[in-house]
């Protein structure tokens, strides 16, 4: 079995553009698929600003952007697959839309090609159902972790029917780009997807009780977790639809109330306030998607529990 | 001996047929872009000049050797000739470890151990593997034979090589100074000790080698006793785009304030620092050079900053040597800039350093020779960190065949009874 050189990454969203990104950093030639032309123009605009930020905290430099981009070619529509050695499926979180792009690509890939679904909630043996075994053997689950590029896991789970020889090339393929793999049962959220949701959201109800300030939360997470972000900058960066849609699949898939979202992030969903991608979500941020710095707020308490202590003075 | 000198790398390999009677280059050529359709294949004849560049389908380090090879057998454009053909194949090895303190002839057993090696260099000893592995199941009759970087350095002494962290460090992870560049630096060394018409056992001498990266080397009774790069090829120097010496605290302050990964600290210390770092413009010498001439601030502060740490060096190694009888520079930067070479000497006549100008500014594009007017040798060396490589190849297959002389003509025999 020859190493992967050409692969296709269906979905230009932050995961596509992720993925894109590690496997031409990898040396693979790369097709970016998006519905249409607006989406697609949209998509390598994205690309290339956050290449950009990259280069300027030095993760990244400008013969290296050059490289990746040119083994990024990107398409739209119907899109000629053959000779594609690789599906990589980063379209939204959406059962339907899955289905019906794995039915189309099962027509249009070549018949050795294999079909990685980058879902952290939807059950692959469920999405790969409705297609010949052949085929189904040749499927499974890849979860890239958002950043794509800086987290260096990736999530494997294999479907009902996915072979050895299947997961033998994602293992393979994980390798080459620098990733460990992490074997998970076919089971909602698997255990990053399962683990953050509930820190999000748990983080945005508090911020929604007025126990701490959204900078107090985000803080003490970074601190007690010794990781790069807390939970609510995590949420703007992941993007806060993206976020409700997995916490709904969750809460649909599992049943537990820990995953029903938060009042508050569905208002900022409705309100287009996305995180990152729109400019706003629990911080503002600029076009490019940097953060506009304001003064960190620690202080005490808000309204929620203000008014229980109002409250107990009054008895 | 007819040698091919292969270096592989991630998506290259770069090759070189060595005569080493002659000791001269027959063809220098390059597979580039292995693992695309469109992987160009150059190469340059120097008997006749003769240029050649092909694209061609190459999908993995197989592929270009065996392009390599059908180019260099070939009749009409190799460089063999009738009748001859290659007697051996060296192969550079980045990382040898504690292991590999020399030239190593190749079997499955040093496959293993620069598999073994791969942690300490997770960036070349896989290429430089993937290239073994396709050369010695393409050429499974030709001795082939493993020459380490790390090789020369195996000579440090202890102080020289630890570094002041918990010694468990040392046992667990196999933590110290390593050195590399080591063939470059053993070249030097011969090359200085043939110019100066010195036993280079006899020689006291800092071998300076200045190009993409750069390191300097204390050399004495013809062994490596310091050099500058250590557990990796970052310390030491200041390099085109890597930082060499850094107060390793201010990587950690930096991560907080800038909230940046590991795995981009990395990158901002070997790809944006240096030269490049500092100035701002380019990791490339030339480009700084007219940029200062043009009355650019920051890029004298670079090449100031660079020429400095040279200059340390120096100083340092002369101490450890307990003396100086020569200093020799080489690599792409060693060999041409002259006034870069001068700056890094100014100010050591206490040494007995002095730089002839003139003879210093005659020494550029390839030209070797001595530029000095005081008491201590300074020398300018080409580069043949391949012929080095071929010679080193052509050396362990000679011992072999003195002290195993007996031993491969039973094998020859048993191959006579059973295998052919």
């Amino acid at each position: 079995m020859s190493d992967i050189q050409r692969a296709a990454v269906f979905g230009g969203g932050t995961a596509g553009r992720g993925v894109a990104r590690v496997l031409a950093a990898a040396g693979i030639e790369v097709l970016l698929v998006e519905s249409s032309r607006e989406a697609l123009d949209r998509a390598l605009d994205a690309l290339r600003d956050a290449m950009a930020r990259d280069i300027g905290r030095w993760a990244l430099t400008e013969a290296e952007r050059d490289a990746q981009l040119a083994r990024i070619e990107g398409t739209h529509g119907t899109t000629d697959l053959r000779g594609v050695q690789l599906v990589a499926e980063a379209i939204g979180e959406n059962r339907r839309e899955k289905t019906a792009l794995l039915a189309e690509l099962d027509g249009r890939a070549d018949p050795e090609a294999f079909i990685f679904l980058n879902t952290s909630t939807i059950s692959i043996t469920e999405l790969a159902a409705g297609l010949p075994l052949e085929r189904q053997r040749r499927i499974l689950g890849l979860h890239f972790l958002h950043p794509v590029s800086r987290t260096p896991l990736v999530e494997l789970i294999r479907g009902q029917e996915s072979s050895p020889g299947t997961v033998e090339a994602a293992r393979r393929l994980a390798a080459r780009l620098g990733k460990e793999v992490i074997e998970v049962a076919e089971y909602p959220g698997y255990i990053t997807t399962r683990l953050t949701l509930v820190l999000i959201n748990e983080a945005i109800q508090l911020v929604m009780e007025g126990v701490a300030t959204r900078d107090a939360v985000d803080r003490a997470m970074r601190l007690r977790l010794g990781a790069s972000h807390g939970p609510l900058a995590l949420a703007d960066e992941i993007g806060l639809d993206s976020v409700h849609r997995a916490l709904e699949s969750m809460w649909e898939g599992l049943g537990l109330p820990q995953f029903r979202p938060a009042p508050l992030l569905r208002r900022m969903v409705t309100e287009g306030w996305l995180g990152e991608k729109s400019g706003r979500g629990f911080y503002r941020y600029d076009s490019s998607g940097r953060r506009i710095p304001e003064p960190e707020d620690l202080a005490r308490p808000g309204v929620a529990l203000g008014s229980l202590e109002d409250d107990r003075r009054g008895e | 001996m007819l040698v091919l000198v292969l270096n592989s790398g991630s998506s290259s390999v770069k090759y070189q047929v060595i005569d080493t009677e002659r000791e001269e280059s027959r063809v220098t050529g390059q597979v580039e872009r292995i693992g695309s359709g469109g992987a160009i294949l150059s190469q340059l004849r120097h008997a006749d000049g003769q240029r050649l560049k092909e694209t061609a389908s190459i999908l993995d380090h197989h592929d270009a050797i065996r392009a390599i090879l059908d180019l260099v057998e070939d009749p009409e454009r190799g460089v063999l000739g009738v009748g001859h053909r290659l007697d051996a194949v060296g192969h550079r090895v980045v990382h040898g470890g504690e292991r590999f303190k020399t030239a190593t002839v190749l079997d499955d057993s040093v496959e293993e151990g620069i598999r073994d090696c791969m942690d300490l260099a997770p960036l070349h000893n896989p290429h430089n593997l993937a290239g073994i592995l396709a050369a010695r199941r393409r050429m499974p009759e030709t001795p082939q034979v493993a020459v380490f970087d790390t090789a020369f350095h195996a000579t440090l002494p202890p102080p020289a090589f630890h570094y002041a962290l918990p010694y468990v460090l040392y046992h667990r992870h196999r933590i110290r100074r390593y050195g590399f560049h080591g063939t470059s630096h053993r070249h030097v060394l011969r090359r200085t000790a043939m110019i100066l018409d010195r036993a280079p056992e006899a020689l006291k001498l800092v071998s300076v080698h200045l190009g993409n990266g750069a390191s300097a080397c204390a050399i004495r009774d013809g062994q490596s006793i310091d050099t500058s790069m250590g557990f990796t090829p970052l310390e030491g120097l200041v390099m085109g785009t890597r930082s060499g010496d850094v107060d390793p605290a201010v990587i950690l302050h930096v991560m907080a304030r800038e909230e940046i990964p590991a795995g981009d600290a990395g990158a901002l210390l070997n790809k944006h620092s240096g030269l490049l770092g500092i100035s701002g413009i380019s990791g490339d010498m030339r480009d700084l050079l007219l940029e200062e001439e043009k009355g650019n601030e920051r890029a004298r502060l670079a090449l100031d900053v660079y020429c400095y740490r040279v200059r340390k060096y120096i100083g340092a190694y002369a101490a450890a040597l307990e003396g100086l009888d020569a200093i020799a520079f080489t690599g792409g930067v060693g060999e041409n800039a002259a006034s870069i070479r001068s700056r890094c000497l100014a100010g050591l006549s206490f040494l007995g350093v002095d730089t002839d100008q003139r003879a210093n500014s005659r020494l550029t594009g390839g030209e070797e020779g001595v530029f000095h007017q005081g008491a201590t040798a300074l020398v300018v060396v080409r580069s043949g960190e391949e012929i080095t490589i071929a010679r080193e190849t052509e050396r362990v297959l000679t011992e072999l065949g003195r002290t195993s002389a007996r031993s491969s003509e039973s094998l020859t025999c048993r191959r006579d009874d059973g295998y052919s």
